[in-house]
């Protein structure tokens, strides 16, 4: 198990990014955690010729609350730092609650948030969590800045709208006053990645305000199940076991090691339902 | 508890070595140096089961640094020669199993995925494995088989032309008409069909070898992890590499992890001794975790039905199985008594069943070579008998524990014959069953599934009675060696993988001469050093060194008595030893073992095994599971159990052995297997991401309560323990999982119960029918 030959260069700004992509080719990969894209080269699932790594560059860096009220995460931010960040706990305490589900300690020490957006592992955590949150992806390239909607940035099965020549700055959060949201994935073992996984937004109010749940691991993205939310919305006694029988419209899985789409479906209707006690009992405890 | 025996055992004595290991004083293989060494990487197969053409190694050659690049064409005008299996079974007619040649590197065809083509040597170790990759290796594939019901199919594709139909033996033990009468005569007759996944060792430390060469002494020196040099250095000398045995010192330092296949020798370790004479060089050689998967051998890979006959008052008549042992690929260097012998020995577990028969064909698949792993055929019969014996509970509306206590081997029937020809030594299974259910609190259980029920959880409470019959070569001559410096050095032939043998063996010499334990050195693992030696394997090393170094300690009080006579001037028939000291009957004048090693020289003892291996530990299991009937998911809430190991040397690494046998046990029974691709015949498991090891959080706080006789068939009453715990573990899980399904129509179950498995049999029994 090796990598195929490769070139290294680092990057000491966004210029020098720009620069060094520009010389290097259209294969060549930006490295930032290394945790996703080494083991596909050791894996030889690519060949990028040259890695550009962007882990010096500080304008990818830091968390910080910017003009509307929004929480920017930089791209370089581990999930680690998103963790144990003071600010992320208070305005986004979900992305904190993600990063407990992801990997284990040495893994979440270098992976990026930017790292896991960009790789878009249908079955990762933070990617689901910024389509529930309805955050918006910063991407940068040579022309300047352009700003996606998450779920419009993840288009498919490890794809995203970003140009070749384009970099993920950072992810901002909007505020989202009284909205709560929870994370609940079912993995065979702690740190594994999901066999499936949920992300359920909803509020002010009662869980059945505008609530967006968005599952991962059971698709090739993350996947805002629009019927059920509409079923939840109603509210009342049924409203539950309606959602969980609209996702049968909402969910087409893919069979994995884990198992077939019959058993991916169960998986999400018991998600959903945890899902949306957890918010009520969470309400029930304030 | 200590017998008296010995007194003086029994100490939670904490591991000598942990200090050393704890802050990085190990020296494991690849913690040598080897200034200049060159290093080898293997090209593999990647091809289940392909024809050779020619190989073209002109561009490897070429590349920067490498030194030569091997292929079967030099290995076989080397003459390197067939890696032999060490023991061997007949089929009814007295015939041998076939065994077809297995060398290094195959000529004709390769019949596995990971199978060693080439090897490339050079400089650096990134040199190597660019160069491998310039290998040009021709294959023409052929269509493979895994299973080993595939394999054993009319038309299945033929591994070997010399094994028609796979068959490498049609083994058979135990008389059919004694068993086919019982059955004819049974009330009731309960059956299973078990399949038991394939299992990867997983030690922590992965295979490695490194060859120096010593050109005064026209002498190699190979270090390896091992679980004993001098099987290595046999093997590899006398039938691989054909070289007188004072040209291979085999050296073996700290091993992490062994469980039986860190025993046979493999191709790299003999392809990199063989670089090494050839090239007059050091060469040296690391396994990756991918190649681990690939290339080491697997184990328990194994289908049965089985049955049990029972009479009308539900005591147990008879038992029979028919089963297909996949051996992969070769025969492995012991796996001809592993599911055979394996399971003859535990087939009738706990039980006087007076009757036994065991139908196994043994079949060669497109697989890694299958060989012993911690509990060698014994777990994955275990889990179908105790399965079995649930199954005939409820069949006949019996408690599964009465059943059990029913059919148990009385305690005063010891010596006991089984059916399959085996004698167990001593134990009170009665009483194991009492502290087995006091231990797991079977009392409570009602309570706690209430509170599962009421969270909506399903809860089973699992029983299984297990043993081992401990096995391994008692070829020991331990040499203790009491130093003019106040040291004993004591070495021996058996290998420590990481249990501890450094701690319990000075123990027994702490014990037998009156000594502190820290004045005692164990020396193991060097073919230069020790005379011979049996190795680590079939859980027996505390009964083979153990009772030997006190046999050795004893030759060392006699040796030194005379000496002691002459420095006190009195006569030796006046002196008595006690307490690390001789002592003139009838006065305090004494003089102490180490004073008499200083002042007239190093004493030694030599003595050799003479007690017999074999021993049976026994166990019975509890376990408690919690099961989420929405997913289907496991978790083990609670596992125990009352264990019989005679004489304990030490309480901590008896518990050390335990947990890790038990959670070996449970890795099986929830996640881990080594799939093939049916079609393909590649690994599906080829990584961690990919093979599921538990962690910690997959594990209970493990509970056992020792009930122990001590075993009649050595000196110090001792019984093998390494694999005990790992025999009866998947099963007390399996069981626990049934318990909870079984009202809900679940009927069987087959190994690792993942929640897709699990989730689909509700399912199943849900839907009606
Ligand atoms: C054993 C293991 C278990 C794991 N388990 C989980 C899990 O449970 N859940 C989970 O979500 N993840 C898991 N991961 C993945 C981990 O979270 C990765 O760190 C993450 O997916 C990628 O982040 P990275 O910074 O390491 O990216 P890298 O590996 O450096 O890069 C990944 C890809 O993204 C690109 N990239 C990186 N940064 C940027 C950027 N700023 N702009 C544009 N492109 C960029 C790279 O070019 C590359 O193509 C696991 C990884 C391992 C090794």
């Amino acid at each position: 198990m090796k990598s195929p030959p490769l070139g290294y260069v680092r990057a000491m700004d966004m210029p020098d990014v720009f620069r060094l992509r520009a010389n290097a080719g259209p294969d060549a990969r930006v490295l930032a955690g290394g945790q996703s894209l080494l083991p596909t080269l050791a894996f030889r699932l690519s060949d990028p010729g040259t890695l550009i790594d962007i882990t010096r560059v500080d304008a990818l860096r830091g968390i910080r609350l910017v003009a509307d009220g929004a929480l920017r995460v930089g791209a370089l931010t581990t999930h680690a730092e998103l963790g144990r960040d003071a600010l992320v706990r208070v305005r986004v305490p979900v992305l904190a609650d993600a990063v407990g589900l992801i990997a284990h300690p040495a893994i979440r020490n270098r992976g990026t948030i930017g790292g896991s957006l960009a790789y878009a592992d249908p079955a990762a955590e933070l990617p689901a969590v910024c389509v529930a949150l309805d955050a918006v992806v910063i991407a940068v390239g040579p022309a300047g800045e352009r700003r996606i909607a998450a779920r419009d940035f993840l288009t498919g099965l490890f794809t995203t709208a970003l140009a070749g020549d384009e970099l993920i700055a950072a992810v901002e959060f909007r505020p989202m006053p009284g909205r709560r949201t929870v994370i609940h994935e079912l993995a065979r073992r702690s740190g594994d990645y999901a066999m499936a996984g949920i992300v359920l937004a909803a509020g002010p109010g009662t869980p059945t305000h505008d609530p967006r749940p968005v599952f991962f691991g059971v698709g090739d993205r993350p996947i805002l199940a629009t019927r059920a939310a509409a079923c939840l919305a109603v509210g009342g006694a049924a409203a539950l076991a309606a959602a969980q029988a609209a996702l049968d419209g909402d969910l087409d899985p893919p069979s994995d090691q884990h198992g077939g789409p019959a058993f991916k479906r169960q998986l999400a209707r018991v998600l959903l339902a945890r899902a949306v006690n957890s918010l009520i009992d969470a309400r029930d405890a304030r | 508890m200590a017998y008296d025996v010995l007194p003086g055992l029994g100490q939670p004595v904490r591991r000598l070595e942990d200090p050393r290991l704890l802050t990085g004083g190990g020296r494991f293989t690849d913690d040598v140096a080897a200034p200049g060494a060159l290093h080898a990487v293997f090209v593999r197969s990647p091809h289940a089961h392909a024809t050779l053409l020619p190989a073209d190694t002109t561009d490897a050659r070429a590349m920067p640094g490498v030194v030569a690049v091997y292929t079967a064409v030099d290995t076989v005008a080397a003459g390197l020669g067939h890696n032999p299996a060490v023991v061997e079974i007949k089929d009814a007619s007295g015939r041998r199993h076939i065994e077809p040649p297995r060398l290094p590197m195959a000529p004709d065809k390769v019949r596995h995925v990971g199978e060693v083509v080439a090897m490339v040597v050079a400089d650096t170790l990134e040199r190597a494995k660019d160069a491998a990759e310039l290998v040009e290796i021709g294959y023409e594939p052929l269509p493979a088989v895994v299973t080993g019901d595939d394999a054993a199919a009319s038309g299945a594709p033929r591994v070997h032309a010399a094994a028609p139909g796979n068959v490498l033996c049609d083994w058979e033990r135990g008389d059919r008409a004694a068993v086919d009468a019982a059955f004819a005569r049974a009330a009731h007759v309960s059956r299973v069909r078990f399949r038991s996944p394939r299992i990867l060792a997983s030690y922590l430390e992965t295979r490695s070898a490194l060859a120096t060469w010593d050109a005064a002494k026209d002498q190699v020196t190979l270090t390896t992890p091992s679980q004993g040099v001098h099987v290595l250095q046999r093997l590899l000398c006398d039938n691989i590499l054909h070289v007188p045995r004072e040209r291979l010192r085999v050296v073996t330092h700290d091993v992490g992890g062994g469980f039986g296949p860190r025993l046979p020798p493999y191709a790299e370790q003999s392809l990199v001794v063989w670089a090494a004479l050839t090239l007059k060089r050091a060469v040296r050689w690391s396994q990756d975790r991918t190649e681990h998967h690939l290339a080491d051998t697997h184990a328990r890979d194994l289908i049965a039905e089985a049955s049990l006959a029972l009479d009308a008052d539900g005591r147990f008549l008879a038992i029979k199985v028919d089963s297909i042992a996949n051996f992969g690929a070769f025969v492995s260097t012991v796996n001809p008594t592993i599911p055979t012998g394996g399971m003859a020995k535990v087939l009738t577990s706990l039980y006087d069943i007076p009757a036994a028969h065991i139908a196994m064909r043994c079949v060669f698949s497109n697989t890694a070579p299958v060989d012993a792993f911690r509990g060698a055929g014994k777990p994955e019969t275990l889990v179908f008998v105790e399965h079995l014996v649930d199954k005939a509970a409820r069949e006949t509306g019996r408690d599964p524990i009465a059943l059990r206590r029913l059919n148990f081997v009385r305690a005063d029937a010891f010596p006991y014959r089984t059916a399959l020809g085996y004698r167990y030594d001593s134990g009170d299974f009665a009483r194991l069953m009492d502290e087995a259910l006091r231990v797991g609190d079977h009392s409570g259980f009602a309570t706690r599934r209430a509170a599962s029920i009421a969270r909506g959880r399903l809860r089973g409470f699992g029983v299984a009675g297990h043993l081992h019959g401990s096995g391994g070569w008692g070829d020991e001559t331990s040499i203790v060696t009491v130093g003019a410096d106040g040291t004993i050095e004591a070495r021996t032939g058996t290998q420590s993988q990481g249990q501890g043998h450094a701690t319990v063996y000075a123990q027994v010499l702490a014990a037998s001469l009156g000594v502190p334990v820290e004045r005692i050195r164990i020396v193991q693992g060097d073919s230069d050093r020790i005379p011979r030696g049996g190795g680590t394997g079939g859980s027996s090393s505390m009964i083979i060194s153990g009772t030997t170094m006190k046999r050795a300690a004893d030759v060392v009080i006699a040796a030194a008595k005379d000496r002691a006579a002459d420095l006190l001037e009195a006569a030796a028939a006046d002196l008595v030893y006690d307490d690390g000291a001789f002592t003139i009957v009838g006065t305090d004048r004494r003089i102490g073992l180490f004073e008499i090693a200083a002042r007239a020289g190093a004493i030694e003892g030599r003595a050799d095994f003479a007690d017999t291996v074999e021993t049976w530990p026994t166990g019975v299991a509890t376990c408690e599971v919690e099961i989420d009937p929405e997913t289907g998911s496991v978790a083990v809430a609670r596992f125990d159990a009352a264990v019989d190991v005679g004489t304990v040397v030490n309480p901590l690494l008896l518990a050390g052995q335990l947990h890790g046998g038990y959670a070996t046990g449970l890795g099986q029974a929830l996640m881990e297997s080594a799939v093939y691709d049916r079609e393909s015949g590649q690994l599906l498991a080829a990584t961690l991401m990919d093979y599921a090891l538990p962690r910690a959080d997959d594990t209970p706080l493990f509970g056992h309560a020792i009930a122990s006789t001590p075993s009649p068939n050595n000196a110090l009453g001792i019984k093998g323990v390494g694999e005990l715990p790992t025999n009866g573990a998947a099963a007390a899980i399996l069981n626990a999982v049934m318990d909870a399904l079984a009202p809900l129509g679940v009927v069987d179950l087959q190994l690792p119960l993942t929640p897709h498995r699990v989730w689909q049999a509700l399912q199943a029994a849900r839907r009606p029918s």
